[in-house]
């Protein structure tokens, strides 16, 4: 596994991406086998410290520039680390440093999977000084990493704070806590009848689907839609639909 | 029926689950209940690990969600796969042959139609967050049977 780093203008900054690396926990063969690259950037143009770090794959015209070995969490990887001139047209404006800032830590942890440094970063940010697009992403971010608490409340704090976002309003009401809106008598005669069926049958009927009514075969299929084709559209009806086991 | 010390009933409902696997490649047996997912009536496994009703893919299809209500593009990570889809807000009844049915109104994760094929036999499951955590239950693995019940919020 390669990794190349980029880094440029201050010792602080190469301090932090040391720092950075020796806190992931594991880096997923998922990202080996796509690439990634995620920048961590801090304090101002003029102390800018910004990390573009990639699978080497992304890089390869930058190997010349040097290379040495970086022992992090027990694994090996070869990184390539140069300054680049900051009078250059990569160096990101202000407002990019702003929001990669904020982001991309973010995007790292996520996609390495890292719900602890996950959590942390979100906790340091300020999201009521946030545009919505960082909102929406860092609740999708929340949700792919496994967090869905933060994204709960990064969603309805975000739609208390901008009422006329209509995604953000969106994603406050699908993430919301769940309610409990009925609670009703079924007649379900036909329950205890459908499990000892498929008891019974067991063996049978192994890797198909079915659908049953009080104990009663209506139909049964490799695919779903073939014994919807038997039976009809079996919502609302009582027939019970599953794959047998 | 359950009930707590001072007469406060625990869980309002109960139904016979099955122990089994979760599909043909799982070799651990489940807790699979009797529920119904916007009025289907199938087997969900109880996941106090997972978040969200994760939708059988095939099942979801069947369930006329509309995307305009969703929150589209989302990744998440479930039984070790990422995988992409949206986010609904569903009916979920657990059915209950003894006592009462509670109904809740979910989040539940929707695989797009790319991810039937990976999902394989697997059926839904019902996650903590966003669908069990406003529920009272309980299992008795002597008689196979799930108690459950709303929480009592006030």
């Amino acid at each position: 596994m390669t990794i190349t780093a980029v880094a440029w203008q201050s010792d602080a900054a190469n301090e932090r991406l040391a720092e950075m690396l020796a806190g992931f926990r594991r880096l997923p063969e998922e990202a080996n086998a796509t690439g990634m690259s995620y920048v961590v950037s801090r304090g101002s143009v003029a102390t800018l410290g910004v990390y573009l770090v990639s699978w080497s794959a992304r890089w390869p015209e930058r190997k010349e520039a040097g290379n040495s070995r970086l022992e992090i969490t027990g694994s090996s990887f070869v990184s390539h680390t140069w300054p680049i001139d900051t009078t250059t047209a990569e160096v990101p404006t202000d407002s990019m440093v702003e929001q990669l800032d904020v982001m991309m830590p973010l995007e790292a942890a996520a996609k390495l999977g890292d719900e602890q440094t996950f959590q942390s970063t979100i906790s340091a940010i300020d999201w009521e000084t946030q545009p919505t697009q960082n909102i929406m992403k860092a609740i999708r971010l929340a949700i792919a990493v496994g967090a869905p608490l933060v994204a709960r409340k990064l969603a309805a704090d975000g739609a208390r704070h901008y009422p006329e976002h209509s995604e953000l309003q969106k994603a406050a009401r699908v993430l919301a806590p769940p309610r409990v809106i009925g609670s009703v008598a079924l007649p379900e005669p036909g329950m205890p009848a459908n499990l000892q069926w498929l008891a019974d049958h067991r063996d049978e009927y192994q890797g198909q689907w079915v659908a049953l009514k009080d104990g009663q075969l209506l139909g049964a299929a490799p695919l779903l839609e073939d014994v919807v084709q038997i039976v009809g559209n079996p919502r609302g009806k009582g027939i019970l639909v599953t794959v047998v086991y | 029926m359950l009930f707590m010390e001072d007469g406060e009933p625990f869980a309002t409902g109960a139904v016979m689950y099955r122990y089994g696997p979760a599909g043909q490649r799982d070799a651990n047996p489940r807790i699979l209940i009797p529920v119904e997912l916007e009025g289907f009536a199938t087997f969900a496994v109880l996941d106090t690990g997972s978040p969200y009703v994760m939708v059988a893919p095939a099942i979801a299809q069947r369930l006329g969600l509309d995307p305009a209500n969703a929150l589209e593009q989302t990744r998440i990570t479930h039984r070790n796969n990422l995988w992409n889809g949206g986010l609904h807000r569903i009916e979920v009844k657990f059915v209950a042959t003894q006592g009462m049915t509670p109904v809740v109104d979910a989040t539940a994760f929707v695989p797009d139609v790319s991810e039937m094929e990976p999902w394989g036999d697997m059926p839904s499951f019902l996650g903590l967050t966003g669908c069990l955590e406003r529920l009272r239950f309980a299992v008795d693995p002597g008689t196979d049977t799930f108690y459950v019940g709303a929480l009592n919020e006030s």
